[in-house]
């Protein structure tokens, strides 16, 4: 498999990668510690003009500290990547409560999909590549494999689930890291 | 009869399938606003997985392990089923509405059995439930 197979395809801008990679944060405590102000109220400022007025002075004030090789204009756009980091993680927040209430659809449904990525892994590590915006590496790792059953499968589900991933020709090489938990057991 | 709540598309592959799979489902037509390209790289960029397979996936995956025959070993040791539930929770928040509604779409056009409804019905569920955090409305 070429490693480098999909540099020519389309993807975010190098720039806006490395501003995607310095300017969002997995969690609250992060991003409130670096703008110096609640999630609430960076939401908040990020839903109006006058706010991200507001937000953008602020991360201005701020912005030598986070990087001083910020140009002005990747000063606004890193305010405006807070704003979405701030509305998402409350949207992430939302989403967590509403999908594991007792007792709930949501509940039910989880445990439905589970079961059927479980009997149904090729769709399993589907969604996996997407996460990881590693499905064109995918497909072309198993649609190299001619004539195994598996690798036909994954293919296949591949290529039809690619007209649906943002940037589906891929992001190789700048894919985000994903944060992980301790691995029990790892040194 | 269970509701589902399909898009105009598919509804058109639903009313495709054979009698028996239709049987016993009524369908609600709906929209769903999709997030942006830029929210849901900022949602990969917020996930966070604490299952060792789903870590050691996600790492083969972004070929640091480029090895056919691990990768291979890699992928036969996700354990779905001993997944935790916010792993899954986590798992849609990242693939967002769009890729939800395709594997619907790619249940409904491979659809044999009563349980791919049954999965069906149980991911627009999930796919409603994040198209409701996309409504203007919703914060």
């Amino acid at each position: 498999m070429s490693q480098d197979s999909n540099a020519s395809v389309e993807r975010f801008p190098d720039q806006e990668q490395k501003l995607l990679d310095r300017f969002v944060f997995a969690d609250r405590e992060k991003l409130e510690a670096a703008v110096g102000m609640e999630l609430e109220r960076i939401a908040t400022l990020a839903r109006s003009d006058k706010g991200r007025q507001e937000l953008l002075q602020r991360i201005k004030e701020r912005a030598n500290d986070m990087d001083p090789a910020l140009s002005q204009e990747d000063i606004d756009a890193a305010a405006r990547l807070l704003g979405i980091n701030a509305e998402q993680l409350e949207k992430k927040s939302t989403f967590f409560k509403d999908m594991l209430a007792l007792p709930g659809k949501g509940l039910e449904a989880l445990k439905t999909t589970g079961k059927f990525l479980a009997n149904n892994k090729v769709l399993a590590l589907i969604a996996l590549a997407v996460a990881s915006w590693q499905l064109p590496k995918l497909i072309q790792f198993f649609a190299a494999k001619e004539g195994v059953e598996a690798g036909n499968a994954v293919a296949k589900a591949g290529e039809f689930l690619k007209s649906f991933v943002p940037f589906s020709g891929g992001t190789t090489g700048t894919a985000p890291e994903v944060a992980m938990g301790p691995i029990p057991g790892a040194p | 009869m269970e509701a589902l709540r399909l898009t105009a598309a598919e509804h058109n592959l639903f009313k495709a399938l054979p009698d028996i799979l239709q049987d016993g489902w009524s369908v609600e037509v709906t929209a769903v606003i999709p997030e942006s390209d830029t929210e849901l790289a900022v949602r990969a960029r917020m996930a966070h997985f604490s299952d060792p397979s789903v870590r050691l996936a996600f790492d083969a995956l972004q070929g640091k392990s480029a090895d056919p025959v691990e990768f291979k070993r890699i992928v036969s040791s996700i354990h779905i089923r001993s997944w935790n539930q916010s792993q899954l929770v986590e798992l849609f928040f990242v693939l967002g509405v769009r890729v939800t509604g395709g594997f619907m779409e790619y249940i409904l056009s491979e659809a044999k059995t009563g349980e791919d409804l049954e999965a069906l019905s149980a991911f627009s569920v999930i796919r409603d439930k994040l198209a409701s955090l996309n409504a203007p409305t919703t914060l």
